[in-house]
C-alpha cells in the first residue's frame, strides 16, 4: 500500500524525515512512537500525499507521488482517511454535515454542495449507523461546536468512516483525552480498521496502547527509524526516550 | 543582565501624544473654547429644542396646512419607508456585489499548490484589480456618490440607490475579504488533505466558517444604511433627513421631534434585532428530550427549531421584495433619451475644467488644477484631516475614561464572578451606572453623525465645533460599545486575580484591562479614524470651512469642473487616511496583539 524508500523530507535547514525505507502492506496496523518532534506527523503527511519528499521514492498504491497529477492526487487521497491532531472539524456546522465533508474528494463543487444543501436519505442513514457504532447517534443534528473534546474525536472517526477510504491516517488521535476514553478510542479504531480491512496507521505517545493494540510498532527518533519490530524492548524504549543533556533539566 | 529601568511606557506615550494632537487641530481650525459654549441666539433655540422633545407633534403644527394634505402619521410614516426602502434596496443590491468583490480581493481561495505561472499571474492581477475598484468605490462618501449620479443623470430613485451601493459594496468587499483571509486555515487544509478541490475546500473550510461574521457585518451596514439613506435627505432625496431639515428650518420643533423619534426608534429596532440575531447565530440549542426510537428522521424532529433566525431571512426576502416593487417606480419619468442627453452633457462640457473647454487642450488642465489645489484644496483638506482626528480623538479619550463605568462585567454584583462584598444600594449604583452608559452609547452609535452635526450646528452657530462634536458623539457610541465588548467577552484572570488580591473594580480596569487591551483599542481607534476623514469630508455640506463647502460651494456657482476636482481631492484624503491607518494598524496586529 505504501512503499517508502530513502525518503529524506527537510524544511528549510531542519530535517524531519532522514533516508526512511519503510513498506505498509494493505491491512496492516502500524503505530509510530517516538518523542515530540521524532518525524511522526511529517511521516503521516507524508503518506497522506500533503508533502513532496526532497529526496527517495514513495509509491502510494502502486504510483508514484511525484508523477501523479493535481487530479490523480486528489483521487488517490480522497482513498486515504485522516484525522490530524486537531481533528479538523468545522465547529460552526452541524455533526452530520461534517461526516457528509468526509466525501469531499469524491465530489465535483456543484455534487458536493447539492449533497451538503439537500442530503441524500441513504446518507443520513448511512451517518446516523457510524455514529451509532461510535456512540453518539443521539449528536447527528447538533452543532459540532456544542460537543465535548471526547464526542467531536469520535465525530472525527465517524467522518473517516463515511470516506470508505481504504486507509486510515491517525495523528495522536488520543493526546487531549483521559486515560479510560483515550483506551476506548484506540480499541475502536482498531476495531473498525479490522471490521473494514483498513490499513491502519496511528501515532501515540502512550506506549503501552501501542503494544497492546497494534502488532507493529515503528519507533522514530530525530527523523531516523530506530526500530520496526511487533515487539519493543524496554532497552529500544529507553534508547528512543533517551534525553541528550541539553534536554535535562538540571534539578 | 536584567534591566531594572521601567518599561519604556509606550502607552502613556501615545495617549500624552493625543492631548496637545487634539490641542492642535482644534487650534488649527481656528477655533476658540468659547465658541464651544452656545450664544444668547443658540441658547434660545436649545431652549425651544429641548422644551418640545417632551412634546413631539402629533399633528401638522403649520396651522394653514390644506384640508387635502395627507394625514400627519402618514407623512412620518412615508418618510420613514422611503428611508428604509433606499437602505434595503441600496443592501440588497451591494450584498452580491460585495460578496463577489471580497472573493475576489481575498486570497484565501488561492490554490494551495504552486500553479502555472500563467494561473499565479492571473489570480495576481484580478486580485490587485478587485483591491483597487474597491478601495475607489470606498474613497467617495455616498453623498458625494448620490450628487454625482443626480448631477450626471437627473434624480431617480434608482440613482440614488446605485449611489448608495457603490460605497456599500466596496465596504462589505474590504471586510468580507479581511474576513475570509483572516479566518484558520486548518479546516481548509484538512479538506484539502481529502482529496477536496480548490473551490470546495475553501467554501466549507473558510466561507462556512466566516458566515456568521459576513451576517453580523451585513447586518450592521444595513444599520448605516438606514443612517445614510436619512442623511440623503439634506442633499434633496424624499428621506426623512429632507423632513427634518425642513421643520427646522421653519422652527417646527414639536414635528422635528416627532421625525425624530421616528428615526431612533427605526434604527434601534434594527441595531436590536440584529443583536439578537447575531446572538442567535452562534448560540446552538440542544435537543431537550430525545425520542425514545433513534433514527435520523426521529433526531431531525427533535432538534429545536431556531424560529429568529427563520422568521428573520423570511422578513428580510419579504422586505427586499417589497422595497423593489412597491412606491414610486424606481425609475425616473425622464426617458432614456433624455438621461443619456444629461450624462453626455455632464460627460462632454460641466466636467470638463474650464481652460481646456475653452482652448481644447488638456495641457492647460494642469495650472488650473495645481492654482485649485494651492489656493484653496490644502486649506480644506487639512481642514478637514483636523475636523476628523479631534473627533475621534475626543470620542476615543471619552470611551477610555468611561470604559471602568460601562464594561457590564465589571459593574455586575460580582464583578467577573468574584464577590465584591456586601455594599447594599453601592452595587446597584454600578449596576445603574453601567446601564445607563451603554443605552447611551446606543443612542449616540445610532444618531447619523450628519444630523447630530446639523442639530449641533443650528445650537452652537457656524463653528467647527458642531462638526467635531456630532463626529465624536457618534463615534464614541462606537468605541463605547467596542471597549465594552473586550472588557466583557474575554476571560481575563490577572482581572480576577486583581479583585481576588483586594484590587477595587477601577484598579482592575487600569492595571489589568486596559493594559491587556490597549493595543487592541488604538487598533479601533485608526479603524475608526479612517472613517472620521471619511465622515469630515460630507460634514463641509452644512456650510463649514473644509472640503464639503468647497464641494458645496462649487456646485452652487454651477462650477462643475471644480465641484469634481474637490469630489476627487476628498477622495484621495480618504485614500491617504485608509493607507496609513492600515500601516499603522498592521504593525500593531505585528507587535503580538491576541485576536
Amino acid at each position: 500500500m505504501f512503499q517508502l524508500t530513502d525518503i529524506t523530507k527537510s524544511f528549510g535547514a531542519t530535517i524531519a524525515l532522514n533516508k526512511i525505507s519503510l513498506e505498509i502492506k494493505q491491512g496492516e496496523h502500524v503505530a509510530l512512537i517516538g518523542p515530540s518532534g521524532s518525524g511522526k506527523t511529517t511521516l503521516l503527511k507524508l503518506l497522506n500525499g500533503q508533502l513532496l519528499q526532497n529526496s527517495g521514492s514513495y509509491t502510494i498504491a502502486e504510483s508514484h507521488l511525484n508523477n501523479l497529477s493535481n487530479k490523480n492526487l486528489r483521487r488517490l487521497r480522497s482513498e486515504i482517511a485522516y484525522i490530524p491532531q486537531d481533528l479538523g472539524l468545522i465547529p460552526q456546522l452541524k455533526v452530520f454535515q461534517n461526516i457528509l465533508l468526509g466525501r469531499v474528494g469524491k465530489h465535483s463543487a456543484l455534487g458536493m454542495l447539492s449533497k451538503f444543501l439537500i442530503p441524500p436519505r441513504n446518507n443520513l442513514q448511512n451517518i446516523f449507523s457510524l455514529l451509532e457504532r461510535v456512540g453518539i447517534p443521539e449528536k447527528m443534528y447538533q452543532h459540532t461546536a456544542t460537543l465535548s473534546g471526547g464526542q467531536q474525536q469520535r465525530v472525527a472517526v465517524a467522518r473517516a468512516l463515511f470516506q470508505q477510504a481504504h486507509s486510515l491516517l491517525a495523528d495522536e488521535p488520543i493526546s487531549a483525552v483521559d486515560p479510560a476514553r483515550a483506551r476506548s478510542l484506540i480499541t475502536l479504531l482498531t476495531e473498525i480498521a479490522t471490521e473494514n480491512q483498513l490499513t491502519l496507521v496511528m501515532s501515540i505517545h502512550n506506549v503501552e496502547l501501542a503494544r497492546e493494540f497494534f502488532p507493529r510498532i515503528v519507533g522514530l527518533k530525530n527523523g531516523h527509524i530506530l526500530f520496526d519490530s511487533p515487539e519493543v524492548s524496554t532497552k529500544q524504549l529507553k534508547e528512543l526516550y533517551h534525553l541528550s543533556e541539553s534536554e535535562l533539566v538540571e534539578p | 543582565m536584567i534591566s531594572l529601568k521601567p518599561y519604556k511606557g509606550g502607552r502613556r506615550g501615545f495617549l500624552l501624544l493625543l492631548v496637545p494632537i487634539l490641542v492642535f487641530c482644534i487650534y488649527s481650525v481656528q477655533l476658540k473654547w468659547a465658541d464651544f459654549f452656545p450664544q444668547e441666539y443658540g441658547m434660545g433655540v436649545i431652549k425651544k429644542f429641548f422644551a418640545a422633545a417632551l412634546e413631539p407633534a402629533l399633528d401638522y403644527q403649520d396651522l394653514d396646512m390644506p384640508e387635502s394634505a395627507p394625514p400627519f402619521s402618514y407623512k412620518i410614516g412615508a418618510a420613514l419607508w422611503n428611508t428604509l426602502q433606499y437602505a434595503v434596496c441600496a443592501i440588497s443590491l451591494s450584498l452580491p456585489i460585495g460578496l463577489l468583490l471580497g472573493f475576489l480581493s481575498s486570497k484565501s481561495w488561492w490554490p494551495l499548490r504552486s500553479t502555472s505561472v500563467f494561473t499565479r499571474l492571473t489570480l495576481v492581477i484580478t486580485h490587485r484589480i478587485a483591491r483597487t475598484v474597491t478601495t475607489a468605490g470606498r474613497s467617495i462618501h455616498e453623498i458625494l456618490w448620490a450628487l454625482i449620479f443626480i448631477t450626471a443623470l437627473g434624480t431617480s430613485p434608482m440613482a440614488v440607490i446605485v449611489a448608495l451601493s457603490i460605497p456599500y459594496s466596496c465596504s462589505l468587499a474590504k471586510v468580507f475579504s479581511e474576513l475570509l483571509d483572516e479566518q484558520p486555515t486548518y479546516a481548509k487544509a484538512y479538506l484539502h488533505s481529502l482529496g477536496g478541490g480548490s473551490f470546495n475546500s475553501w467554501l466549507y473550510g473558510i466561507f462556512t466558517i466566516s458566515l456568521t461574521d459576513i451576517v453580523s457585518y451585513t447586518l450592521y451596514r444595513f444599520e448605516c444604511a438606514i443612517r445614510s439613506a436619512a442623511i440623503l435627505g439634506f442633499v434633496g432625496i424624499a428621506t426623512i433627513g429632507l423632513h427634518i431639515e425642513t421643520a427646522f428650518e421653519d422652527n417646527y420643533y414639536n414635528e422635528l421631534w416627532t421625525l425624530l423619534y421616528a428615526l431612533l426608534a427605526l434604527i434601534l429596532i434594527v441595531e436590536r434585532s440584529s443583536h439578537y440575531i447575531r446572538k442567535s447565530m452562534t448560540h446552538y440549542p440542544s435537543a431537550k428530550h430525545l425520542p425514545d426510537d433513534l433514527s435520523p428522521s426521529s433526531l431531525r424532529r427533535a432538534q429545536p427549531k431556531r424560529w429568529l433566525l427563520k422568521i428573520s431571512a423570511i422578513c428580510a426576502i419579504g422586505l427586499t421584495t417589497t422595497s423593489w416593487t412597491t412606491g414610486e417606480s424606481l425609475f425616473s419619468k425622464l426617458s432614456w433619451e433624455q438621461r443619456m442627453s444629461n450624462l453626455d452633457r455632464f460627460l462632454s462640457e460641466e466636467i470638463t475644467p474650464y481652460p481646456v473647454q475653452k482652448s481644447g487642450d488638456w495641457g492647460d488642465a494642469i495650472p488650473w488644477a495645481k492654482q485649485l489645489f494651492l489656493e484653496q484644496g490644502v486649506e480644506g483638506s487639512l481642514q478637514t484631516l483636523y475636523i476628523g482626528t479631534a473627533a475621534m480623538i475626543l470620542a476615543f479619550l471619552m470611551g477610555l475614561i468611561t470604559l471602568p463605568w460601562s464594561s457590564k462585567s465589571l459593574n455586575e454584583e460580582k464583578p467577573y464572578g468574584i464577590y465584591a462584598g456586601n455594599n447594599g444600594i453601592l452595587n446597584w449604583l454600578h449596576k445603574l451606572i453601567s446601564l445607563f452608559l451603554r443605552a447611551l452609547f446606543i443612542l449616540c452609535r445610532s444618531m447619523p453623525e450628519f444630523l447630530l452635526a446639523f442639530l449641533l450646528l443650528q445650537m452652537l452657530g457656524p463653528t467647527a465645533w458642531p462638526l467635531i462634536l456630532g463626529l465624536a458623539i457618534h463615534n464614541y457610541g462606537i468605541i463605547g460599545r467596542l471597549g465594552g465588548e473586550l472588557a466583557d467577552h474575554s476571560d481575563l484572570n490577572h482581572t480576577k486575580v486583581q479583585l481576588a488580591q483586594g484590587g477595587s473594580r477601577l484598579q482592575g480596569y487600569l492595571f489589568s484591562i486596559l493594559p491587556a487591551y490597549f493595543n487592541r483599542m488604538v487598533l479601533y481607534f485608526f479603524y475608526r479614524w479612517e472613517t472620521c476623514i471619511r465622515d469630515a469630508t460630507v460634514l463641509g455640506l452644512l456650510g463649514i470651512s473644509s472640503l464639503g463647502f468647497l464641494i458645496d460651494e462649487a456646485r452652487a456657482r454651477d462650477n462643475y469642473d471644480e465641484w469634481l476636482f474637490f469630489i476627487l481631492l476628498s477622495a484621495c484624503i480618504v485614500i491617504i487616511g485608509d493607507i496609513v491607518s492600515e500601516i499603522i494598524r498592521k504593525k500593531l496586529r505585528n507587535s503580538g496583539i491576541q485576536s
